[in-house]
C-alpha cells in the first residue's frame, strides 16, 4: 500500500483503534504508521480527549422496571391475538371444508338411494357389517397418548353440516381424508395427556352424530 | 441452509453466550427469561437512543418498540452477529422511524425550528455550559447517522464492523460518517478545552 492511502487509512480508523475494537492486522497497521505519522498521533490524542469527554457525560438511565411494566399489556394483548387467530384459522379451515364435504355426502347419499331403488333391495346399513360389529366396543387399541394421532370418524348418515363442525370443533380436530364409500372421515387429533386411547375414542363415540370411532387411518 | 435459533451456538464470550441463551427462550414465548434480556439492554438501549434521538420524551417508547420486535421475531435471529448487536440494529431502525414520524407532524416541524434557533445560540455559549452541554450541542450538530456512529463507536465501543451490521450500510460508509462528524466535532473541542481548563483553574482557585 502506498505511504499516502495507509496514511488515510490510518486516519479513518483512529476511532475505532482508540476504542480498542481493531482486528490485530489493522491494530498493527496503525501503531506503525503512529510511529512516524505526527499528524495522525495528534488525531489520535484529540479523538481520545474527545472519548473521554463522551463517557464522563453518560446519561443517567432509569430502573428498567417502570418501562418493562408498561411493555407487558401489549406483549400480553398480541399473545391473545395470536391465540385468536389460530382459533380462527381453525374454524376457517373447518368453514372452507364443509360444502365440499356436504355435498360429497349428499351425493353419497343419492347415489346411495339410486341404487336402492333400482335395485328393489332393503337399505343396508352404510357402515359396513364388519365395522359395525366393532361399533363401541371396548377393544384395546394402540395408544398415542399425548401425540397428534389420526381417528376414523363415522357419522350418522347422512350428516348434518352443523354436526361434523361441532364434533371438529370439540375435538379440535383437523380432517386428513373423506368420506369413505362408508361415511368414514380420517382426522388428526391429540389425546389428552389425562386419557387412554380408548377412553379418548370413548369420548369421540358419546359426540353427537358420531356413529363410529377408531384409532387409525 | 437457514439455521433454526436453537441451533445456534455461540464463541464470542460470556455475555453473547447468555444473551443468546435468553433469546432462544424468549423464542418460545419465555415471559422470565423475556424479562432478564430487556433488563440486561434497557442500559444500553435507553443510552444510544437517548443520544440518537437527542429525544427524551420518545425514548422510553421506542425502547419497547424494540423490544417488542424481540419478543414477536425472537426465532428469527440467524446469529450472524452478537445478539446485542442485533437489537441495537432493530433500535436504530425504530428510533429513525420515530424521528421520520415526527417530521411528519407540523406542529413538531415548528418546534424542530425553534430548536434549532436555541442551538445555534447555544453554540455561541459554548464556553458558559458544562461538559454534559457541551456534548449535547456537538451532538446536536451532527446527522443522525453520524451521531449513531459516534454513540456506537465511544459508548457502546463497536467495532466499524459490527456499525456496519446495525445501521446496514457498507463499512466504508461508517467511516466516512465518523470522519465528517470527528471534523465537526474537532471544531467544538478547542473551546470545550478552554472552559474545562478556566475551570479547573477556578476550582484550584477555590482549594487554595
Amino acid at each position: 500500500m502506498e505511504k499516502k492511502s495507509v496514511h488515510e487509512e490510518v486516519f479513518k480508523l483512529l476511532p475505532w483503534f482508540t476504542n480498542e475494537s481493531l482486528e490485530e492486522k489493522e491494530r498493527d497497521l496503525v501503531m506503525a504508521h503512529l510511529r512516524e505519522c505526527l499528524e495522525c498521533r495528534k488525531e489520535r490524542d484529540q479523538l481520545q480527549r474527545i472519548e473521554a469527554i463522551v463517557k464522563e457525560t453518560d446519561e443517567v438511565v432509569s430502573n428498567y422496571r417502570f418501562s418493562y411494566n408498561k411493555l407487558l399489556p401489549r406483549i400480553e394483548e398480541a399473545e391473545l391475538a395470536r391465540e385468536n387467530a389460530a382459533g380462527q384459522n381453525e374454524e376457517v379451515k373447518v368453514r372452507n371444508w364443509l360444502p365440499v364435504a356436504g355435498i360429497a355426502a349428499s351425493l353419497m347419499l343419492a347415489v346411495g338411494l339410486i341404487g336402492v331403488y333400482q335395485v328393489g333391495l332393503a337399505p343396508q346399513p352404510i357402515v359396513p357389517q364388519a365395522v359395525a360389529t366393532d361399533f363401541r366396543t371396548l377393544t384395546t387399541q394402540t395408544q398415542m397418548v399425548g401425540e397428534t394421532t389420526r381417528v376414523a370418524l363415522t357419522f350418522e348418515q347422512p350428516v348434518q353440516a352443523v354436526t361434523m363442525r361441532k364434533a371438529l370443533i370439540e375435538t379440535h380436530s383437523n380432517i386428513i381424508s373423506g368420506p369413505d364409500e362408508s361415511g368414514t372421515y380420517v382426522i388428526e387429533v391429540e389425546i389428552p395427556p389425562a386419557m387412554s386411547g380408548e377412553e379418548y375414542l370413548q369420548s369421540l363415540r358419546k359426540i353427537e352424530g358420531v356413529r363410529y370411532a377408531r384409532l387409525g387411518e | 441452509m437457514k439455521k433454526s435459533i436453537h441451533e445456534l451456538k455461540t464463541s464470542r464470550g460470556k455475555v453473547d453466550a447468555e444473551d443468546l441463551r435468553l433469546l432462544q427462550r424468549v423464542a418460545i414465548k419465555d415471559k422470565v427469561a423475556f424479562e432478564k434480556l430487556y433488563a440486561r439492554l434497557y442500559p444500553q438501549l435507553s443510552r444510544y437512543l437517548s443520544r440518537l434521538m437527542r429525544r427524551p420524551d420518545m425514548v422510553e417508547e421506542v425502547v419497547n418498540d424494540t423490544l417488542f420486535v424481540v419478543w414477536e421475531k425472537a426465532e428469527q435471529f440467524q446469529g450472524r452477529s452478537k445478539v446485542s448487536t442485533w437489537i441495537t440494529g432493530i433500535a436504530y431502525l425504530k428510533g429513525i422511524k420515530a424521528l421520520d414520524r415526527l417530521r411528519m407532524m407540523p406542529e413538531q416541524q415548528a418546534q424542530s425550528l425553534h430548536e434549532a434557533e436555541d442551538i445555534e445560540e447555544k453554540s455561541n455559549l459554548i464556553s458558559k455550559l458544562g461538559l454534559q452541554e457541551w456534548i449535547s450541542n456537538g451532538l446536536d450538530q451532527i446527522s443522525i447517522d453520524q451521531r449513531s456512529v459516534v454513540e456506537l463507536t465511544y459508548f457502546s465501543g463497536y467495532s466499524y464492523q459490527e456499525i456496519a451490521d446495525i445501521m446496514k450500510c457498507p463499512v466504508n460508509t461508517v467511516k466516512t460518517r465518523m470522519f465528517h462528524a470527528r471534523r465537526k466535532l474537532a471544531k467544538l473541542l478547542p473551546l470545550l478545552e478552554e472552559h474545562t481548563s478556566a475551570g479547573v483553574d477556578i476550582d484550584r482557585e477555590k482549594i487554595d
